[in-house]
């Protein structure tokens, strides 16, 4: 065998290894593609198109029948003079409170049940019931135990002497608010609830054992252990709640109605009624790009919280 | 000698008994504490869970309760299923299960093979992988709710409204459920898999009978989220069905509340019916439920 033979030979294992290695990279390339087009198109079709599209729309006029004229600024304009918008945009952000206020009272009942009595297992799961439950189904709940008069919440507050006379939960403007604070908060309670418990999980006991021998006191471990170990946690329930205030659109739109006169209207209940009760759409899709510059700002924050709570 | 050990004796004794009575006490305070805590827990839990009593105590009370009768008592008495049958037979109540059953299975199904082939097709090394990750995150950052009214209209278009598949499909895919999927599929040792494509074995025997057993945590994540979702949904039944024939438990629920304000019983009885397949499945499942709602919010 000649050296030139076997250079040849050496030559031609080196282009079938390649023309293998390229076959197989491009065989690889082509199943990826093909087992995620599905995805990408359901998502195209439902996410990407209609983003895209509602930037359009909105400098559009829309007619019932589908045919569109150009409208510039126009529905841009009308939000200046909108006042509900206004209302809509403000009860939006207040509703964003649920999310602290839910995350504290959690918080409360995850270090109480932490402590491993008998039945906290039982416990836990019960306060997550509520998060199972279409939000629908809620709302008729408690639509009834909000009623003014023969309502069980005016009932027993009247029996405990803590109020003087009925509230009218639903038909005066502040207490509807209450309402949905109070139905929202007990339906994402339990989530936080888990989420927290997870988190307190994942500190290890010697810490505290330590703290302790070095002479902290309870309040001291929570202060300097707890809380802060607990902070990215905090940035993972402060997100979900954020996905969580979408679940408001069934919530209000059962419970309220957005009513009384507006008083809980929030972005995206008055988008749906601009566009498929008042035919509005470029209007409606002007409202719904403020909802989405505003949603995608809070995430941001969110994610920057969360990030910065990893330090 | 004999003193020296009653001596001792004594002294063992008392130390014993100092034990003892330290341990008592010990004992004791812990007790203390642990059933305060129970208690603690219990009041909160019952003033939690009062709610869902009433929802129940209404339902079975016949004769129906009348919402302007004044509120009724707190207890049970005399319970019969009379607001049920009226919900059974009055409501149509069998064809909105069926509806919303139908749409949840078809969804839970979709998800569990799209998922699969999704979060497979980011296990594999190929150009273009880092832009479908960040489409997909991208896609995230959309929540489903602020684009209804386009979506509204790509049904239309697509001539799925008043399709039952036109609630599907917007449901088909969970971003979430991807990434959970695809994080177990990459904990599983890449020899393992390379070991099985060397004997021949095909892509879709590698997701289905390499990956998915070894994926049962998360795949349960994936069934249990997907449910959860198409089960509750309002706001897609609401945008694509309106022929009374197709509308679901959510949609029924709503609209019949509107129309039957003062038939509380009848209300709370048909809200009961509609919550409880999920309850069932809550507490035969609780660990799976809540280990996913924990996975579903932990996202790298």
């Amino acid at each position: 065998m000649s050296s030139g033979m076997l250079t040849e030979v050496s030559r031609r294992i080196g282009e079938a290894d390649l023309a293998t290695l390229f076959s197989e990279q491009r065989r690889r390339s082509i199943v990826a593609w093909l087992v995620l087009v599905p995805t990408i198109a359901v998502l195209l079709l439902y996410r990407t198109i209609p983003l895209l599209w509602t930037v359009l729309l909105s400098f559009q006029e829309m007619s019932w029948t589908g045919e569109t004229s150009f409208a510039g600024l126009q529905n841009y304009q009308r939000l200046l003079t909108d006042d509900v918008f206004v209302t809509a945009l403000v009860n939006n952000v207040l509703f964003l409170l649920t999310i602290p206020v839910g995350i504290a009272l959690a918080l409360g009942i995850a270090l109480l049940l932490n402590q491993q009595f008998v039945g906290s297992d039982g416990f836990r799961s019960l306060f997550f019931v509520p998060y199972i439950l279409m939000m629908v189904g809620i709302a008729v709940i408690w639509n009834y135990i909000f009623k003014t008069s023969g309502g069980v919440a005016n009932h027993v507050l009247l029996q405990l002497g803590l109020i003087e006379s009925n509230i009218s939960w639903l038909g005066d403007g502040t207490w509807a608010k209450v309402s949905v604070f109070v139905v929202h908060i007990w339906k994402s309670i339990g989530l936080y609830l888990v989420i927290i418990l997870a988190g307190l999980q994942t500190i290890p006991q010697q810490v505290y054992e330590v703290a302790r021998i070095d002479g902290a006191n309870r309040r001291q471990r929570f202060r300097y252990i707890t809380l802060p170990l607990l902070k990215p946690t905090m940035g993972v329930c402060i997100l979900v709640g954020m996905i969580l205030s979408f679940k408001l659109f069934d919530l209000i739109r059962v419970l309220t109605g957005g009513g009384p006169a507006d008083a809980t209207e929030i972005l995206i209940t008055y988008l749906y009624r601009q566009a498929f009760t008042n035919g509005n759409f470029g209007y409606a899709a002007v409202l719904t790009v403020v909802l989405f510059l505003l949603m995608l700002s809070l995430i941001a924050v969110g994610r920057f919280v969360q990030r910065e709570s990893y330090r | 000698m004999s003193r020296d050990n009653e001596v001792l004796n004594r002294r063992d004794i008392g130390l014993l008994r100092e034990r003892v009575s330290f341990w008592r006490a010990a004992d004791r305070t812990e007790l203390l504490t642990r059933t305060g805590y129970f208690l603690l827990a219990a009041i909160m839990g019952v003033a939690f869970v009062f709610p869902l009593y009433w929802l129940v105590k209404i339902s079975v009370m016949w004769p129906s309760a009348n919402l302007y009768g004044g509120v009724p008592t707190l207890g049970i008495e005399n319970p019969s299923l009379a607001n049920f049958s009226k919900v059974l037979f009055e409501v149509d109540f069998l064809t909105f299960l069926f509806n919303t059953a139908f749409i949840a299975v078809t969804v839970v199904g979709a998800n569990l093979i799209l998922n699969s082939l999704a979060a497979y097709g980011l296990t594999l090394d190929f150009r273009g992988r880092r832009l479908v990750q960040g489409f997909l995150v991208a896609n995230m950052m959309i929540p489903a709710q602020t684009v209804i009214i386009p979506a509204f209209l790509v049904s239309q278009r697509l001539g799925l409204l008043n399709n039952r598949f036109g609630v599907v499909l917007p449901l088909a895919i969970i971003i979430i459920n991807i990434f959970v999927l695809y994080t177990s599929f990459d904990a599983v040792p890449e020899s393992m898999i390379e070991s099985a494509r060397l004997d021949g074995a095909s892509e879709l025997y590698i997701i289905f009978g390499i990956y998915w057993p070894l994926s049962k945590a998360a795949l349960a994540a994936n069934v249990i989220l997907a449910f959860v979702f198409a089960w509750n949904t309002y706001i897609w039944p609401l945008l694509i069905l309106n022929e009374q024939e197709l509308m679901t438990l959510t949609q029924a629920l709503a609209s019949f509340q509107g129309n039957n304000q003062g038939r509380y019983g009848l209300m709370y009885a048909f809200t009961l019916m509609a919550v409880v397949p999920m309850v069932v499945l809550f507490l035969l499942l609780q660990k799976q439920f809540i280990e996913s709602a924990v996975m579903g919010s932990i996202k790298e």
